[in-house]
């Protein structure tokens, strides 16, 4: 073609003088692809064009700035209406208990978290065994812990309850600065026995052990063995220089140039941690909190590997930290009814303790912390005025979750400490909005999450008119 | 209808039969069918600029692509490192989600191919060679000077991004080079290990570079 003589029939790469298009790239470059491309990726495509919010800006170290949320499943139905001991529409004991394993109506209660009831003393004994794992473990932090429990019913031994809020968090902005959220269950996308409500959140990271997380920031496979720690970190700047190269073209117009921003970061980051010696994940080698979390969680440099209080101290000294998105425990041993209360106690127990530890170590790192305790169904007891009855089947109708609210600055007040009624049926009142619900109860939580981050501006967008504003008002108590 | 309007529905309509016939060996995910029929009859199409194209490949798709591109077969050890590290790699191709943890899974899976694709071309002799029929397996990179490797690198480029080396990546490799062999000490370069290493880098380089693992 002549110069200065533009001849519009011709296509774009004639116009411009480039070669005729051969490869994907170049006819992209070409604008060739674009009805095509727009057929195939209809699902997905929205996710190309980084909104103006998309961060432009390398995460801290401290990462978002969401409060940190750590999820504690117990697999197989716990007895959670009988350690916090719910009750009916006013706000009254219900008349009896004796199905939920604590007798008539005149439960002995023990306060806690301000004013709230949980199953009390019976000769000097506490007969929540959750609250009395709390109290040895979080010594300090119950006194800035507010809780509020949920009454809603769920399926018996289920992983379809849809409990989990992780893809919520993370949708809200709560992720971490290096690594992905935290989960303990292969294979589930919410990293335990529980189904996402409303969103599903990206893969966790499974943390089988200390290993999961150092590895996950190394360089392992054939580079691992074959080139040595300065030839690693050239190569990461090798892989930087040249992404940089080749991302340049995102810079053209203004939102991606937003996604150039995120995709040098990516590299930057990688750089780093190719430089690093230390990638401060592992609890036990910072030197500001190492020596109060290894007491709280009872572990030390000896600790294996894959020890369950290691692996749950580092997922949440990671949380807290802004390293990684939420983190998703989960403890089994739960469908305890085996005509007995002792493994039901036991079992507790642990929980309580799990979640103290967690609590306190919000504690001694002075992060807040969203702790959202859940579990698949309940169970029943024989009927007995026994304040101690043995556990003797499922009874997914008795079922509840709690909301456990660390603040460094002090105890939250909350707009009440229960969300929805049991019914003197001993059971989660249906007819509550998140009764009969474990994704509207989980809604609920997530409600309540962004309440205390000043963020229900996000609620709509996020979850759609999941609650009126009558219905939100009953259930966020923050 | 004008030639260049012509040309582009050709395009459009080639492309899209090339692209369902070779996406289809690295999708883990819906079938491209469904995801056409999910758009219904009444979907807006909406045709924007070029820079909406970019997404993350699947950690699945990456494993897939790097195993056609390398011809090398998916051994235990890398479908060892890709469980390992499928949780830090994409699965919703939002470009938006790429971060470093993420890279390092990438660059470690990719080590894992160009390992076996180093591996089985240095049993090859130079002309079965598909890669690498300009490098002695038997020396170290002494033997081997900046141009040779970066002839190599290029040609790595053409089969692994489909194109050759532009001027900036030629440079960043040549800078590579010399980095590389700075810290090779002693009789390290005259070790044959050091460019089975050399090429090792390289290889992983490209391989987990933005273009590679971009859409």
């Amino acid at each position: 073609m002549k110069p200065g003589k533009k001849n519009l029939n011709l296509p774009l790469w004639a116009q411009t003088g480039h070669r005729r298009p051969t490869n994907r790239r170049e006819f992209l470059a070409a604008s060739s692809l674009s009805f095509s491309a727009s057929l195939l990726l209809p699902q997905w495509a929205k996710l190309l064009l980084p909104s103006a919010e998309a961060a432009t800006v390398c995460p801290s170290s401290s990462g978002s700035s969401m409060i940190p949320m750590v999820s504690v499943n117990l697999s197989g139905g716990a007895a959670m209406a009988a350690n916090f001991v719910p009750m009916d529409q006013g706000g009254q004991p219900l008349p009896s208990y004796d199905v939920m394993g604590l007798g008539d109506g005149q439960v002995p209660l023990e306060m806690e978290f301000g004013n709230v009831p949980f199953a009390g003393q019976v000769n000097g004994v506490l007969i929540s065994k959750f609250l009395q794992g709390l109290r040895e473990r979080a010594p300090t932090a119950l006194a800035n812990t507010a809780f509020v429990g949920v009454c809603v019913r769920s399926r018996d031994d289920s992983n379809e309850n849809m409990f989990s809020i992780g893809g919520l968090i993370a949708a809200s902005g709560r992720n971490g600065a290096l690594l992905p959220a935290l989960g303990r269950r292969n294979g589930s996308l919410t990293g335990i026995g529980q189904a996402s409500a409303v969103l599903s959140p990206t893969a966790p990271l499974i943390v089988s052990g200390m290993s999961s997380i150092n590895g996950a920031l190394g360089y392992a496979g054939a580079i691992g063995n074959t080139l040595n720690a300065t030839q690693r970190a050239a190569l990461a700047k090798t892989i930087n220089r040249l992404s940089d190269a080749q991302s340049r073209r995102l810079a053209s117009t203004s939102p991606v140039a937003a996604t150039k921003s995120l995709v040098d970061c990516a590299n930057k980051k990688n750089f780093d941690l190719a430089s690093m010696t230390n990638t401060g994940v592992d609890p036990r080698q910072d030197a500001t909190v190492a020596a109060a979390l290894n007491s709280t969680w009872g572990i030390s440099n000896a600790t294996g590997d894959g020890t369950r209080e290691l692996v749950f101290a580092a997922m949440t000294y990671n949380t807290l930290k802004g390293n990684a998105g939420a983190a998703a425990i989960e403890l089994g041993g739960y469908d305890y009814h085996n005509n007995t209360r002792t493994t039901g106690d036991a079992n507790d127990l642990v929980a309580g303790q799990t979640v103290g530890r967690i609590l306190e170590t919000a504690a001694i790192m002075q992060r807040p912390v969203f702790v959202y305790v859940t579990s698949d169904g309940a169970v029943s007891s024989t009927k007995s005025n026994d304040r101690n009855s043995v556990w003797v089947s499922d009874r997914g109708i008795a079922g509840a979750s709690y909301i456990l609210y660390y603040d460094p600055a002090g105890r939250r007040p909350t707009l009440g400490n229960q969300i929805g009624w049991f019914t003197s049926g001993q059971a989660a009142a249906e007819n509550f909005v998140t009764g009969a619900s474990p994704e509207q109860a989980a809604i609920a939580v997530f409600a309540n999450y962004l309440k205390l981050n000043n963020s229900m501006n996000q609620f709509g967008k996020l979850v759609g008119r999941a609650f009126d504003t009558a219905k939100l008002s009953q259930v966020v108590k923050f | 209808m004008t030639i260049r309007q012509i040309f582009h529905l050709c395009a459009s309509i080639g492309l899209v039969s090339l692209v369902l016939v070779s996406f289809n060996n690295c999708s883990e995910h819906k079938p491209i069918g469904s995801s056409l029929n999910s758009l219904g009859p009444a979907t807006t199409i909406q045709s924007s600029s070029k820079e909406q194209y970019y997404s993350l490949q699947s950690g699945g798709q990456l494993a897939h692509s790097m195993a056609s591109v390398t011809g090398v077969e998916i051994t235990t050890g890398i479908v060892n490192e890709y469980n390992a590290r499928k949780a830090l790699m994409s699965d919703n191709y939002a470009i938006t989600s790429m971060n470093a943890p993420m890279l390092v899974a990438i660059t470690n899976l990719a080590s894992q191919y160009c390992g076996e694709l180093v591996n089985k071309e240095s049993k090859l002799t130079a002309p079965q060679r598909r890669f690498f029929n300009d490098i002695d397996f038997t020396k170290g990179t002494a033997a081997h000077n900046s141009e040779k490797i970066l002839k190599v690198t290029d040609k790595m480029a053409t089969l692994m991004l489909g194109r050759k080396l532009e001027g900036e990546e030629r440079q960043i490799f040549i800078d590579s080079y010399a980095d590389f062999t700075a810290t090779l000490t002693g009789g390290a370069a005259t070790s044959n290990a050091s460019t089975r290493a050399l090429l090792l880098y390289n290889c992983s380089s490209i391989l987990s570079s933005f273009d590679f693992v971009t859409i």
